[in-house]
């Protein structure tokens, strides 16, 4: 049904368009599609960290490791204190194995409901599982070294931290999903 | 003579592929070239936000919704088939986000739920009619008239088109688009006395 307002408003139509975008509009979009890119790009971001996180592992071993040859006679004194280490450690194995094991199930749930799978991560911490399974058979040659028995205790704390980084990280990107999909 | 053939043959692929005319720019797009994305807002930064305005009437609001339609056109231009254009693609992003914005505000009263009075058409003369003047009396419209109307009126789309973006039928959308027009003649009438 044409009629004359109709036809008023769109020969005039351009008129309408008055308004201006700001100046800050599109440093604000720039802004946003920095971090979006800095979001998706964040499977390599933390794959970064892992390889990070396994070369301080393997420094901080091997220096632990080699101080325990330079300082041997520190180290027996302490070692002469220490009443059963070999059930400490174990009580701190089982602790951390424990925990270990609970945040790598939940992270291979989320990645599983996500599509987002980190073979990078899988095999990261199958290498500190290594490196730990050496320690332990050092310890085992080593009796009771406390040198030895940190390196392994730092080895499970790195990776609770490492797959609690990892589940915040995956937290996030499910959360960012989410937003996206509301929005649109 | 083979070059030419190429040339020419590419020269009328540009020709006949009017579906968009930016088709380089968002192709530029896809590999998040960030000149191409300026490019592009530069082309239609200005519509949007008046598009966005004229749902939210707010500027601020109608700013921060075409951020967001930007940033997400860009972001997810891997879902950008290219069945539209990439304008009329960033237009629905846009409409979408304002209209959120509305329902956010709970102002957005159910369209299909306006008690029907009827109207008398009165007849005025446009003569002497302003843009300003039009303006002002849309937005005082009651958001269920007014968002039919600028759909319709303003951003070009069909009764059926505009059926699907409010999610209301057909006959709603011809018949709110009356009653908006009825109602916008006598606002015109009240405000600046168009009645002659």
């Amino acid at each position: 049904m044409k009629d004359k307002l109709e036809d008023f408003i769109r020969e005039q139509r351009d008129e309408f368009d008055d308004l201006e975008p700001s100046e800050a509009l599109w440093r604000g979009i720039a802004g946003k599609l920095d971090g979006s890119e800095i979001k998706s790009k964040q499977s390599d971001r933390y794959m970064w960290l892992w390889k990070v996180a396994a070369v301080v592992f393997v420094c901080l071993s091997i220096g632990l490791l080699s101080e325990r040859y330079w300082t041997s006679g520190v180290s027996e004194e302490i070692v002469a204190v220490e009443e059963e280490p070999s059930e400490d450690i174990e009580r701190v194995e089982r602790y951390y194995s424990q925990l270990i094991a609970e945040r790598r199930a939940e992270i291979i749930i989320v990645m599983k409901q996500t599509d987002i799978v980190d073979d990078q991560l899988l095999h990261d911490l199958d290498d500190l599982d290594q490196m730990y399974q050496e320690l332990k058979m050092d310890l085992a040659q080593n009796q009771n070294n406390e040198k030895v028995i940190n390196a392994m205790i730092r080895n499970l704390q790195l990776r609770v931290e490492i797959l609690n980084k990892q589940l915040k990280i995956l937290d996030q990107l499910i959360k960012y999903e989410e937003n996206e999909a509301i929005n649109i | 003579m083979v070059v030419i053939g190429v040339e020419f043959r590419n020269f009328l692929e540009q020709v006949t592929n009017h579906k968009d005319i930016h088709f380089e720019l968002v192709e530029a797009v896809r590999r998040q070239d960030r000149t191409a994305q300026f490019e592009l807002y530069q082309l239609y930064a200005k519509a949007m936000l008046n598009t966005s305005y004229r749902i939210v009437y707010d500027q601020m609001e109608a700013e921060d919704v075409v951020q967001e339609a930007f940033v997400k056109a860009f972001g997810s231009i891997d879902q950008f088939r290219g069945d539209a254009s990439f304008g009329s693609w960033l237009k629905r992003i846009v409409i979408n986000g304002a209209l959120n914005v509305l329902k956010r505000r709970k102002e957005l009263m159910d369209i299909n739920d306006q008690n029907e009075e009827e109207w008398i058409e009165e007849p005025v003369s446009y003569d002497t009619l302003e843009v300003n003047q039009v303006k002002a009396a849309v937005a005082e419209l009651p958001d269920g008239f007014r968002i039919v109307f600028t759909l319709y009126m303003f951003e070009g789309y069909d009764h059926k088109e505009v059926a699907s973006i409010l999610n209301i039928t057909e006959s709603t959308s011809k018949s709110q688009l009356n009653r908006a027009k009825v109602k916008l003649r006598e606002l015109l009438k009240n405000m600046y006395n168009y009645e002659r």
